[in-house]
Protein backbone atom coordinates (compact mmCIF):
# COMPACT_ATOMS: atom_id res chain seq x y z
CA UNK A 1 0.00 0.00 0.00
CA UNK A 2 2.73 2.56 1.07
CA UNK A 3 4.88 2.25 -2.23
CA UNK A 4 1.51 2.92 -4.20
CA UNK A 5 0.77 5.46 -2.12
CA UNK A 6 3.83 7.42 -2.65
CA UNK A 7 4.11 7.48 -5.90
CA UNK A 8 0.22 8.24 -6.01
CA UNK A 9 1.74 10.94 -3.90
CA UNK A 10 4.86 12.22 -6.30
CA UNK A 11 2.39 11.94 -9.21
CA UNK A 12 -0.15 14.50 -7.11
CA UNK A 13 2.46 16.60 -6.25
CA UNK A 14 3.91 17.00 -9.61
CA UNK A 15 0.46 17.69 -11.01
CA UNK A 16 0.26 20.48 -8.15
CA UNK A 17 -2.64 19.20 -6.76
CA UNK A 18 -1.18 18.74 -3.69
CA UNK A 19 0.45 21.83 -1.10
CA UNK A 20 3.44 21.18 1.46
CA UNK A 21 2.88 23.01 4.94
CA UNK A 22 5.79 23.55 7.31
CA UNK A 23 4.45 22.01 10.78
CA UNK A 24 5.38 22.88 14.05
CA UNK A 25 3.28 22.48 16.96
CA UNK A 26 -0.65 21.46 17.45
CA UNK A 27 -2.62 20.28 14.71
CA UNK A 28 -5.86 19.20 13.99
CA UNK A 29 -7.34 17.26 10.79
CA UNK A 30 -11.03 17.08 10.65
CA UNK A 31 -11.11 14.66 7.80
CA UNK A 32 -8.79 12.32 10.15
CA UNK A 33 -10.81 13.45 12.87
CA UNK A 34 -7.64 13.34 14.71
CA UNK A 35 -5.79 15.90 16.49
CA UNK A 36 -1.53 15.58 17.31
CA UNK A 37 1.79 17.70 18.05
CA UNK A 38 3.84 17.51 14.71
CA UNK A 39 7.34 17.80 14.85
CA UNK A 40 8.67 21.23 14.23
CA UNK A 41 10.61 21.99 10.64
CA UNK A 42 8.53 18.99 9.33
CA UNK A 43 6.24 19.78 6.37
CA UNK A 44 2.71 18.35 5.94
CA UNK A 45 0.33 17.64 3.61
CA UNK A 46 -3.37 16.57 4.19
CA UNK A 47 -6.53 15.71 2.14
CA UNK A 48 -9.92 14.11 2.51
CA UNK A 49 -8.12 10.79 2.85
CA UNK A 50 -4.82 11.36 4.67
CA UNK A 51 -1.89 13.13 6.71
CA UNK A 52 1.35 12.95 6.04
CA UNK A 53 4.32 14.57 7.29
CA UNK A 54 7.61 14.26 6.23
CA UNK A 55 11.08 16.04 6.77
CA UNK A 56 13.80 15.00 4.07
CA UNK A 57 11.44 13.78 1.56
CA UNK A 58 8.28 11.07 1.77
CA UNK A 59 10.83 8.21 0.02
CA UNK A 60 13.18 8.86 3.24
CA UNK A 61 11.16 9.30 6.03
CA UNK A 62 6.88 9.49 6.08
CA UNK A 63 4.41 9.72 8.85
CA UNK A 64 1.11 8.96 7.95
CA UNK A 65 -2.28 9.17 9.39
CA UNK A 66 -5.26 7.59 7.77
CA UNK A 67 -9.42 6.88 8.99
CA UNK A 68 -10.74 4.03 6.61
CA UNK A 69 -14.42 3.17 6.85
CA UNK A 70 -15.52 -0.69 7.36
CA UNK A 71 -16.78 -0.14 3.85
CA UNK A 72 -14.01 0.57 2.33
CA UNK A 73 -11.59 -1.62 0.05
CA UNK A 74 -8.07 -2.12 0.97
CA UNK A 75 -5.51 -1.48 -2.32
CA UNK A 76 -3.94 -4.92 -2.06
CA UNK A 77 -6.40 -7.83 -0.36
CA UNK A 78 -10.21 -8.19 -0.48
CA UNK A 79 -10.47 -8.33 2.83
CA UNK A 80 -12.38 -5.35 5.12
CA UNK A 81 -12.37 -3.62 8.54
CA UNK A 82 -15.43 -5.25 10.34
CA UNK A 83 -16.62 -3.54 13.39
CA UNK A 84 -15.92 -5.20 16.46
CA UNK A 85 -12.85 -6.46 15.19
CA UNK A 86 -10.33 -6.99 18.00
CA UNK A 87 -6.65 -5.36 17.85
CA UNK A 88 -5.14 -8.50 16.83
CA UNK A 89 -7.97 -9.06 13.78
CA UNK A 90 -7.18 -5.35 12.58
CA UNK A 91 -3.22 -6.27 12.72
CA UNK A 92 -4.09 -9.04 10.68
CA UNK A 93 -6.31 -7.43 7.96
CA UNK A 94 -2.87 -4.55 8.12
CA UNK A 95 -0.51 -7.39 7.30
CA UNK A 96 -2.10 -9.46 4.98
CA UNK A 97 -2.86 -5.40 2.96
CA UNK A 98 0.90 -5.09 2.98
CA UNK A 99 1.88 -9.02 1.90
CA UNK A 100 -0.44 -8.76 -0.61
CA UNK A 101 0.77 -5.68 -1.93
CA UNK A 102 3.33 -6.10 -5.47
CA UNK A 103 5.72 -3.22 -4.77
CA UNK A 104 6.67 -4.84 -1.32
CA UNK A 105 8.70 -7.82 -1.21
CA UNK A 106 10.32 -10.61 1.18
CA UNK A 107 8.01 -8.71 3.92
CA UNK A 108 8.49 -9.62 7.18
CA UNK A 109 6.92 -8.90 10.46
CA UNK A 110 9.27 -8.33 13.73
CA UNK A 111 6.72 -7.03 16.28
CA UNK A 112 2.77 -7.31 16.89
CA UNK A 113 1.26 -6.73 20.00
CA UNK A 114 -1.37 -4.87 21.73
CA UNK A 115 -1.12 -1.51 22.17
CA UNK A 116 -2.69 1.98 23.70
CA UNK A 117 -3.24 4.42 20.80
CA UNK A 118 -5.12 8.02 21.69
CA UNK A 119 -6.65 6.32 24.61
CA UNK A 120 -7.85 3.45 22.75
CA UNK A 121 -7.11 -0.30 22.97
CA UNK A 122 -5.35 -1.06 19.43
CA UNK A 123 -2.06 -2.69 18.09
CA UNK A 124 2.01 -1.70 17.47
CA UNK A 125 3.13 -3.86 14.72
CA UNK A 126 6.79 -3.82 13.00
CA UNK A 127 7.23 -5.03 9.77
CA UNK A 128 10.11 -5.01 7.38
CA UNK A 129 10.10 -5.33 3.65
CA UNK A 130 12.08 -4.25 0.51
CA UNK A 131 11.19 -2.11 -2.25
CA UNK A 132 12.11 -2.99 -6.51
CA UNK A 133 15.93 -1.86 -6.18
CA UNK A 134 16.16 -4.37 -2.58
CA UNK A 135 16.34 -1.55 -0.71
CA UNK A 136 14.72 -2.54 2.61
CA UNK A 137 12.48 -0.11 4.49
CA UNK A 138 11.11 -0.94 8.33
CA UNK A 139 7.36 0.18 9.23
CA UNK A 140 6.25 0.91 12.67
CA UNK A 141 1.92 1.15 12.57
CA UNK A 142 -0.15 1.76 14.95
CA UNK A 143 -3.63 1.14 14.83
CA UNK A 144 -7.15 1.63 16.31
CA UNK A 145 -11.18 0.93 15.44
CA UNK A 146 -13.28 2.71 18.19
CA UNK A 147 -16.17 2.54 15.68
CA UNK A 148 -17.21 2.03 12.11
CA UNK A 149 -13.69 3.43 11.27
CA UNK A 150 -10.72 2.29 11.64
CA UNK A 151 -7.61 4.70 12.31
CA UNK A 152 -4.01 4.07 11.05
CA UNK A 153 -0.80 5.92 11.76
CA UNK A 154 2.63 4.83 10.74
CA UNK A 155 6.28 5.46 9.73
CA UNK A 156 7.84 4.29 7.08
CA UNK A 157 11.68 4.57 6.62
CA UNK A 158 15.02 2.49 5.11
CA UNK A 159 15.92 0.60 7.90
CA UNK A 160 19.62 1.95 7.67
CA UNK A 161 20.25 4.55 9.10
CA UNK A 162 16.62 7.08 8.09
CA UNK A 163 14.42 4.36 10.71
CA UNK A 164 16.01 5.17 13.86
CA UNK A 165 17.39 8.78 13.30
CA UNK A 166 13.25 9.93 13.25
CA UNK A 167 11.58 7.11 15.65
CA UNK A 168 11.28 9.02 18.44
CA UNK A 169 9.70 12.32 16.49
CA UNK A 170 6.86 9.57 15.32
CA UNK A 171 6.50 8.27 18.81
CA UNK A 172 5.97 11.42 19.89
CA UNK A 173 3.35 12.11 17.37
CA UNK A 174 1.85 9.00 18.13
CA UNK A 175 1.86 9.74 22.35
CA UNK A 176 -0.26 13.33 21.48
CA UNK A 177 -2.47 11.42 18.86
CA UNK A 178 -6.07 12.37 20.01
CA UNK A 179 -9.60 11.52 18.47
CA UNK A 180 -11.67 15.07 17.74
CA UNK A 181 -14.64 13.76 18.94
CA UNK B 1 11.42 9.36 -49.27
CA UNK B 2 8.75 6.74 -50.64
CA UNK B 3 11.63 4.49 -51.49
CA UNK B 4 13.24 5.18 -48.52
CA UNK B 5 10.46 3.66 -46.79
CA UNK B 6 10.50 0.71 -49.03
CA UNK B 7 14.13 0.17 -48.45
CA UNK B 8 13.61 0.30 -44.88
CA UNK B 9 10.56 -1.82 -44.71
CA UNK B 10 12.72 -4.58 -46.94
CA UNK B 11 15.54 -4.19 -44.07
CA UNK B 12 13.32 -5.23 -41.23
CA UNK B 13 11.89 -8.10 -43.08
CA UNK B 14 15.08 -9.08 -43.55
CA UNK B 15 16.18 -8.88 -40.51
CA UNK B 16 13.12 -9.97 -39.08
CA UNK B 17 13.57 -13.52 -41.19
CA UNK B 18 17.17 -13.76 -39.71
CA UNK B 19 16.23 -14.02 -36.33
CA UNK B 20 13.14 -16.33 -36.86
CA UNK B 21 15.39 -19.04 -38.55
CA UNK B 22 17.75 -19.29 -35.00
CA UNK B 23 17.78 -23.38 -35.27
CA UNK B 24 16.68 -25.09 -31.86
CA UNK B 25 19.19 -26.60 -29.32
CA UNK B 26 18.63 -30.01 -30.33
CA UNK B 27 19.98 -29.47 -33.68
CA UNK B 28 23.12 -30.13 -35.31
CA UNK B 29 23.26 -26.54 -36.73
CA UNK B 30 22.68 -24.94 -33.27
CA UNK B 31 25.57 -22.08 -32.71
CA UNK B 32 25.35 -20.24 -29.35
CA UNK B 33 25.25 -16.39 -30.61
CA UNK B 34 27.01 -13.73 -29.03
CA UNK B 35 23.64 -11.62 -28.04
CA UNK B 36 22.20 -14.95 -26.63
CA UNK B 37 25.04 -15.27 -24.20
CA UNK B 38 24.43 -11.71 -23.11
CA UNK B 39 20.84 -12.75 -22.50
CA UNK B 40 21.77 -15.52 -20.56
CA UNK B 41 23.77 -13.74 -18.38
CA UNK B 42 21.44 -11.27 -17.95
CA UNK B 43 18.96 -13.63 -17.40
CA UNK B 44 21.04 -15.16 -14.05
CA UNK B 45 21.34 -11.76 -12.79
CA UNK B 46 17.31 -11.15 -13.32
CA UNK B 47 16.95 -14.52 -11.48
CA UNK B 48 18.94 -14.02 -8.24
CA UNK B 49 16.79 -10.72 -7.52
CA UNK B 50 13.72 -13.15 -8.13
CA UNK B 51 15.49 -16.14 -6.02
CA UNK B 52 16.22 -13.39 -3.14
CA UNK B 53 12.45 -11.76 -2.82
CA UNK B 54 11.57 -14.42 -0.30
CA UNK B 55 8.93 -15.55 -2.86
CA UNK B 56 10.69 -19.08 -3.82
CA UNK B 57 9.18 -22.19 -2.51
CA UNK B 58 10.84 -24.96 -1.17
CA UNK B 59 10.28 -28.34 -1.47
CA UNK B 60 12.83 -30.33 -2.22
CA UNK B 61 10.23 -33.64 -3.49
CA UNK B 62 8.53 -31.34 -5.16
CA UNK B 63 11.25 -29.74 -6.95
CA UNK B 64 12.43 -33.83 -7.83
CA UNK B 65 8.97 -34.55 -9.01
CA UNK B 66 8.87 -31.34 -11.60
CA UNK B 67 12.40 -31.85 -12.80
CA UNK B 68 11.25 -35.84 -13.49
CA UNK B 69 8.44 -34.20 -15.97
CA UNK B 70 10.80 -31.95 -17.34
CA UNK B 71 13.18 -34.87 -18.02
CA UNK B 72 10.69 -37.18 -19.38
CA UNK B 73 9.50 -34.47 -21.87
CA UNK B 74 12.93 -32.79 -23.16
CA UNK B 75 15.58 -35.37 -24.93
CA UNK B 76 19.30 -35.47 -23.13
CA UNK B 77 20.64 -33.19 -25.97
CA UNK B 78 18.22 -30.32 -24.99
CA UNK B 79 19.40 -30.85 -21.31
CA UNK B 80 23.10 -30.60 -22.28
CA UNK B 81 22.19 -27.26 -24.02
CA UNK B 82 19.87 -25.81 -21.89
CA UNK B 83 20.09 -27.03 -18.09
CA UNK B 84 16.69 -27.17 -17.23
CA UNK B 85 15.66 -25.90 -13.60
CA UNK B 86 12.16 -25.85 -12.32
CA UNK B 87 11.12 -23.12 -9.73
CA UNK B 88 7.91 -23.04 -7.81
CA UNK B 89 6.98 -19.17 -6.78
CA UNK B 90 4.75 -18.23 -3.83
CA UNK B 91 2.39 -16.33 -5.57
CA UNK B 92 -1.69 -16.94 -6.08
CA UNK B 93 -2.63 -15.62 -9.58
CA UNK B 94 -1.62 -18.55 -12.20
CA UNK B 95 1.30 -17.79 -14.17
CA UNK B 96 4.65 -19.34 -15.56
CA UNK B 97 7.44 -18.61 -17.59
CA UNK B 98 11.02 -19.69 -18.72
CA UNK B 99 13.97 -17.76 -19.18
CA UNK B 100 15.74 -18.24 -22.17
CA UNK B 101 18.57 -20.15 -19.94
CA UNK B 102 16.19 -23.15 -18.94
CA UNK B 103 15.23 -21.93 -15.66
CA UNK B 104 11.14 -22.21 -15.98
CA UNK B 105 9.02 -20.46 -12.99
CA UNK B 106 5.26 -21.66 -11.78
CA UNK B 107 3.20 -20.11 -9.84
CA UNK B 108 1.57 -21.98 -6.56
CA UNK B 109 -2.04 -20.29 -7.93
CA UNK B 110 -1.55 -22.13 -11.63
CA UNK B 111 -0.40 -25.62 -9.78
CA UNK B 112 -3.64 -24.91 -6.91
CA UNK B 113 -6.16 -24.91 -10.00
CA UNK B 114 -4.82 -27.68 -12.01
CA UNK B 115 -5.74 -31.49 -11.93
CA UNK B 116 -3.15 -33.40 -13.15
CA UNK B 117 0.14 -34.20 -14.64
CA UNK B 118 -0.72 -34.41 -17.81
CA UNK B 119 -1.42 -30.84 -17.55
CA UNK B 120 1.34 -29.83 -15.67
CA UNK B 121 3.16 -31.29 -18.62
CA UNK B 122 1.83 -29.24 -21.22
CA UNK B 123 2.47 -26.65 -18.90
CA UNK B 124 6.21 -27.06 -18.89
CA UNK B 125 6.29 -28.87 -22.55
CA UNK B 126 5.11 -25.10 -23.53
CA UNK B 127 7.65 -23.24 -21.46
CA UNK B 128 10.90 -25.51 -21.89
CA UNK B 129 10.11 -24.93 -25.75
CA UNK B 130 10.72 -21.18 -25.44
CA UNK B 131 14.32 -22.30 -24.35
CA UNK B 132 14.82 -24.54 -26.57
CA UNK B 133 13.67 -22.89 -29.55
CA UNK B 134 15.36 -20.07 -28.58
CA UNK B 135 12.42 -17.69 -28.77
CA UNK B 136 14.01 -15.20 -26.15
CA UNK B 137 16.65 -14.04 -28.42
CA UNK B 138 14.54 -14.37 -31.54
CA UNK B 139 11.86 -12.25 -30.26
CA UNK B 140 14.73 -9.98 -28.22
CA UNK B 141 16.15 -9.12 -31.70
CA UNK B 142 13.17 -7.70 -33.25
CA UNK B 143 12.86 -5.90 -29.89
CA UNK B 144 16.50 -4.46 -28.73
CA UNK B 145 15.99 -1.07 -30.14
CA UNK B 146 12.51 -0.77 -28.11
CA UNK B 147 13.44 -0.35 -24.73
CA UNK B 148 10.91 2.11 -23.95
CA UNK B 149 8.49 -0.37 -25.00
CA UNK B 150 9.91 -2.51 -21.85
CA UNK B 151 10.05 0.93 -19.67
CA UNK B 152 6.50 1.55 -20.13
CA UNK B 153 5.40 -1.88 -19.85
CA UNK B 154 7.21 -2.31 -16.77
CA UNK B 155 6.12 1.13 -15.37
CA UNK B 156 2.35 0.21 -15.83
CA UNK B 157 2.97 -3.26 -14.21
CA UNK B 158 2.08 -2.53 -10.81
CA UNK B 159 -1.91 -2.65 -10.89
CA UNK B 160 -1.80 -5.76 -12.28
CA UNK B 161 -2.74 -8.74 -10.13
CA UNK B 162 -2.15 -11.60 -11.97
CA UNK B 163 1.42 -10.98 -11.74
CA UNK B 164 1.37 -10.67 -7.96
CA UNK B 165 4.28 -9.64 -6.16
CA UNK B 166 6.58 -10.60 -9.23
CA UNK B 167 5.50 -6.81 -10.99
CA UNK B 168 8.88 -5.07 -9.59
CA UNK B 169 10.97 -8.33 -8.97
CA UNK B 170 11.34 -9.05 -12.66
CA UNK B 171 14.14 -7.64 -15.04
CA UNK B 172 13.34 -7.31 -18.80
CA UNK B 173 14.10 -10.58 -19.64
CA UNK B 174 11.39 -11.60 -16.68
CA UNK B 175 8.94 -9.36 -18.15
CA UNK B 176 8.92 -10.50 -21.92
CA UNK B 177 8.73 -14.18 -20.75
CA UNK B 178 6.22 -13.82 -17.89
CA UNK B 179 3.88 -10.81 -18.26
CA UNK B 180 4.57 -9.36 -22.52
CA UNK B 181 5.38 -12.64 -23.83
CA UNK B 182 5.98 -13.58 -27.53
CA UNK B 183 4.55 -12.99 -30.86
CA UNK B 184 1.75 -15.07 -31.53
CA UNK B 185 3.50 -17.13 -34.35
CA UNK B 186 5.92 -18.24 -31.67
CA UNK B 187 3.52 -18.82 -28.89
CA UNK B 188 1.75 -21.02 -31.73
CA UNK B 189 5.09 -22.81 -32.19
CA UNK B 190 5.71 -23.33 -28.33
CA UNK B 191 1.57 -24.81 -28.13
CA UNK B 192 2.54 -27.02 -31.21
CA UNK B 193 6.25 -28.01 -30.02
CA UNK B 194 4.80 -28.41 -26.42
CA UNK B 195 2.07 -30.69 -27.17
CA UNK B 196 4.10 -32.89 -29.80
CA UNK B 197 6.91 -33.58 -26.31
CA UNK B 198 3.88 -33.96 -24.28
CA UNK B 199 2.56 -37.18 -26.78
CA UNK B 200 5.77 -38.49 -27.08
CA UNK B 201 6.05 -38.56 -23.03
CA UNK B 202 2.91 -40.33 -23.25
CA UNK B 203 0.75 -37.86 -21.71
CA UNK B 204 -2.63 -37.64 -22.75
CA UNK B 205 -2.82 -34.53 -25.24
CA UNK B 206 -6.76 -33.87 -24.03
CA UNK B 207 -5.76 -32.90 -20.71
CA UNK B 208 -4.34 -29.86 -22.18
CA UNK B 209 -7.20 -27.54 -23.35
CA UNK B 210 -8.35 -27.03 -19.71
CA UNK B 211 -5.27 -25.49 -18.64
CA UNK B 212 -6.82 -22.86 -20.66
CA UNK B 213 -10.72 -23.58 -18.31
CA UNK B 214 -8.79 -23.25 -15.18
CA UNK B 215 -7.66 -19.50 -16.36
CA UNK B 216 -10.72 -18.42 -17.51
CA UNK B 217 -11.93 -19.69 -14.48
CA UNK B 218 -9.22 -17.11 -12.48
CA UNK B 219 -10.22 -14.08 -15.16
CA UNK B 220 -14.20 -14.37 -14.34
CA UNK B 221 -13.35 -14.72 -10.64
CA UNK B 222 -11.25 -11.80 -10.72
CA UNK B 223 -13.21 -10.07 -13.41
CA UNK B 224 -10.49 -8.84 -15.25
CA UNK B 225 -11.28 -8.28 -18.91
CA UNK B 226 -8.16 -8.16 -20.59
CA UNK B 227 -5.71 -9.77 -18.98
CA UNK B 228 -1.59 -9.56 -19.06
CA UNK B 229 -0.93 -12.42 -20.12
CA UNK B 230 -3.16 -12.38 -23.06
CA UNK B 231 -2.95 -8.89 -23.94
CA UNK B 232 -0.21 -9.47 -26.44
CA UNK B 233 -0.16 -13.62 -26.45
CA UNK B 234 -2.40 -15.01 -28.99
CA UNK B 235 -5.79 -14.27 -27.47
CA UNK B 236 -7.41 -17.21 -24.70
CA UNK B 237 -9.47 -18.80 -27.62
CA UNK B 238 -6.33 -18.58 -30.33
CA UNK B 239 -4.81 -20.70 -28.14
CA UNK B 240 -7.38 -23.11 -26.76
CA UNK B 241 -8.06 -23.32 -30.50
CA UNK B 242 -4.12 -24.47 -31.34
CA UNK B 243 -4.47 -27.26 -28.93
CA UNK B 244 -8.28 -28.33 -30.70
CA UNK B 245 -6.68 -28.17 -34.17
CA UNK B 246 -4.15 -30.72 -32.54
CA UNK B 247 -6.45 -32.70 -30.99
CA UNK B 248 -8.69 -33.06 -34.37
CA UNK B 249 -5.87 -35.23 -35.62
CA UNK B 250 -4.86 -37.43 -32.34
CA UNK B 251 -5.77 -40.67 -31.82
CA UNK B 252 -8.86 -40.73 -29.39
CA UNK B 253 -8.78 -44.77 -28.66
CA UNK B 254 -5.22 -44.40 -26.99
CA UNK B 255 -5.21 -43.52 -23.01
CA UNK B 256 -1.96 -41.27 -22.25
CA UNK B 257 -0.93 -40.75 -18.77
CA UNK B 258 -2.82 -38.31 -17.06
CA UNK B 259 -1.60 -38.97 -13.49
CA UNK B 260 -4.11 -37.36 -11.00
CA UNK B 261 -3.28 -38.82 -7.73
CA UNK B 262 0.40 -38.68 -8.30
CA UNK B 263 -0.07 -34.98 -9.10
CA UNK B 264 -2.03 -34.51 -6.27
CA UNK B 265 -0.06 -35.70 -3.66
CA UNK B 266 3.25 -34.46 -4.76
CA UNK B 267 2.13 -31.35 -5.29
CA UNK B 268 -0.29 -31.39 -1.74
CA UNK B 269 2.37 -28.59 -0.05
CA UNK B 270 2.57 -26.19 -2.36
CA UNK B 271 -1.65 -25.96 -3.02
CA UNK B 272 -2.26 -25.22 0.66
CA UNK B 273 0.49 -22.80 0.71
CA UNK B 274 -0.89 -21.07 -1.82
CA UNK B 275 -4.81 -21.21 0.28
CA UNK B 276 -3.08 -19.74 2.63
CA UNK B 277 -2.13 -17.22 -0.16
CA UNK B 278 -5.47 -16.47 -1.23
CA UNK B 279 -6.69 -16.06 1.87
CA UNK B 280 -4.04 -13.45 2.68
CA UNK B 281 -5.22 -12.18 -0.28
CA UNK B 282 -8.96 -12.40 1.10
CA UNK B 283 -10.17 -14.52 -2.19
CA UNK B 284 -11.69 -16.39 0.20
CA UNK B 285 -13.62 -19.17 -2.16
CA UNK B 286 -10.29 -20.05 -3.88
CA UNK B 287 -8.50 -20.20 -0.60
CA UNK B 288 -11.63 -22.60 0.74
CA UNK B 289 -11.32 -24.62 -2.84
CA UNK B 290 -7.40 -24.73 -1.99
CA UNK B 291 -7.55 -26.09 1.73
CA UNK B 292 -10.96 -28.64 0.12
CA UNK B 293 -8.32 -29.85 -2.61
CA UNK B 294 -5.68 -30.55 -0.04
CA UNK B 295 -7.17 -32.26 2.39
CA UNK B 296 -9.06 -34.70 -0.47
CA UNK B 297 -5.49 -35.49 -0.65
CA UNK B 298 -4.31 -35.50 2.95
CA UNK B 299 -7.86 -35.67 4.96
CA UNK B 300 -6.53 -35.83 8.53
CA UNK B 301 -4.42 -32.99 8.29
CA UNK B 302 -4.67 -30.47 11.32
CA UNK B 303 -3.45 -27.29 9.18
CA UNK B 304 -5.95 -27.93 6.41
CA UNK B 305 -8.98 -27.56 8.88
CA UNK B 306 -7.48 -25.08 10.89
CA UNK B 307 -7.20 -22.94 7.30
CA UNK B 308 -10.83 -23.83 7.07
CA UNK B 309 -11.32 -22.37 10.79
CA UNK B 310 -9.66 -19.59 9.72
CA UNK B 311 -11.41 -18.63 6.43
CA UNK B 312 -14.66 -18.86 7.64
CA UNK B 313 -13.68 -16.68 11.11
CA UNK B 314 -12.00 -14.01 8.54
CA UNK B 315 -15.05 -13.71 5.89
CA UNK B 316 -17.53 -13.42 9.34
CA UNK B 317 -20.60 -14.17 7.02
CA UNK B 318 -23.69 -15.52 8.59
CA UNK B 319 -22.93 -18.92 10.00
CA UNK B 320 -19.53 -18.56 9.26
CA UNK B 321 -18.35 -18.24 12.91
CA UNK B 322 -20.32 -21.79 13.70
CA UNK B 323 -18.41 -23.61 11.09
CA UNK B 324 -14.92 -21.85 12.05
CA UNK B 325 -15.81 -23.43 15.61
CA UNK B 326 -16.37 -26.74 13.82
CA UNK B 327 -13.04 -26.93 11.44
CA UNK B 328 -11.01 -26.01 14.72
CA UNK B 329 -12.16 -28.29 16.94
CA UNK B 330 -11.63 -31.04 14.11
CA UNK B 331 -8.24 -29.80 13.89
CA UNK B 332 -7.54 -29.84 17.54
CA UNK B 333 -9.31 -33.69 17.31
CA UNK B 334 -6.84 -34.73 14.91
CA UNK B 335 -4.03 -33.40 16.38
CA UNK B 336 -3.91 -32.36 20.00
CA UNK B 337 -0.76 -30.27 19.68
CA UNK B 338 -1.73 -28.43 17.18
CA UNK B 339 -1.62 -25.22 18.94
CA UNK B 340 -2.75 -22.28 16.72
CA UNK B 341 -6.49 -24.25 16.25
CA UNK B 342 -7.21 -23.71 20.04
CA UNK B 343 -6.48 -20.07 19.65
CA UNK B 344 -8.61 -20.22 16.71
CA UNK B 345 -11.32 -21.78 18.90
CA UNK B 346 -10.78 -19.14 21.56
CA UNK B 347 -10.95 -16.09 19.59
CA UNK B 348 -14.45 -17.32 19.08
CA UNK B 349 -15.33 -17.80 22.22
CA UNK B 350 -13.78 -14.81 23.55
CA UNK B 351 -15.73 -12.64 20.81
CA UNK B 352 -18.94 -14.87 22.23
CA UNK B 353 -18.29 -13.47 25.69
CA UNK B 354 -18.22 -17.10 26.56
CA UNK B 355 -15.37 -16.00 28.67
CA UNK B 356 -14.32 -19.51 30.79
CA UNK B 357 -14.65 -21.45 28.02
CA UNK B 358 -12.17 -19.15 26.03
CA UNK B 359 -9.70 -18.56 28.45
CA UNK B 360 -9.25 -22.43 28.89
CA UNK B 361 -8.71 -22.28 24.68
CA UNK B 362 -5.85 -19.53 25.22
CA UNK B 363 -4.28 -21.66 28.29
CA UNK B 364 -4.14 -24.37 26.07
CA UNK B 365 -2.43 -22.77 23.42
CA UNK B 366 -0.11 -20.83 25.52
CA UNK B 367 0.80 -24.25 26.92
CA UNK B 368 1.56 -25.56 23.56
CA UNK B 369 3.30 -22.67 21.93
CA UNK B 370 4.92 -20.72 24.82
CA UNK B 371 6.88 -18.46 22.73
CA UNK B 372 3.50 -17.51 20.09
CA UNK B 373 4.52 -14.15 18.36
CA UNK B 374 1.08 -12.80 19.77
CA UNK B 375 1.41 -13.81 23.33
CA UNK B 376 1.18 -10.93 24.37
CA UNK B 377 -2.32 -10.55 22.77
CA UNK B 378 -3.46 -13.72 23.95
CA UNK B 379 -1.96 -13.23 27.48
CA UNK B 380 -4.10 -9.75 27.37
CA UNK B 381 -7.70 -11.84 26.29
CA UNK B 382 -6.44 -14.05 29.24
CA UNK B 383 -6.83 -11.17 31.80
CA UNK B 384 -10.08 -9.91 30.34
CA UNK B 385 -11.46 -13.30 30.55
CA UNK B 386 -10.92 -12.97 34.38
Amino acid sequence: MKRSFVMCLIVMVLAGCATWIRTGGPFSAPAQNVSADLPDGWMRMNTDEFLIITRDGVLLQNILVEKIHVEDSLQNTKKKFRQGMLPQELAEVIIDNASSNQKMLDLKVETNKPAKVGGQSGFKLVYTYKDENGLKYKTLYYGFMPDEFFYGIHYDAPQRHYYNRDLEAFEKVVASLKPLN
Amino acid sequence: MRYAMIGLILCMGLYGCATTNLPPVTSSEFAFQDDERRIWLRSEEEEKVLNNSGMVYADKKLNAYLDGIGKKLQPPKAYEKVPFEIVVLKNPYSNAFAFPNGVVYIHTGILARMDNEAQLATLLAHEMTHATYRHQVREYRGLRNKSAVFASVRATLGGLPAIGGLATALGEIGTMASVTGYSRDLETEADMEGIRLVVKAGYDPREAPKLFQHIKDELEEEEIKEPFFFGSHPKLQDRADNYREFLKNYDHGHNGIVNADVFLSKTAGAILENAFLDLQAGRFDRARQGAEKYLSVKPGSAKGYYLLGEICRQRGEEGDLKEAKEHYLKAVKLNSSYAVAYKGVGLLYFKQGEKSRAKKAFKSYLSRAPQAGDRSYVQEYITQCK
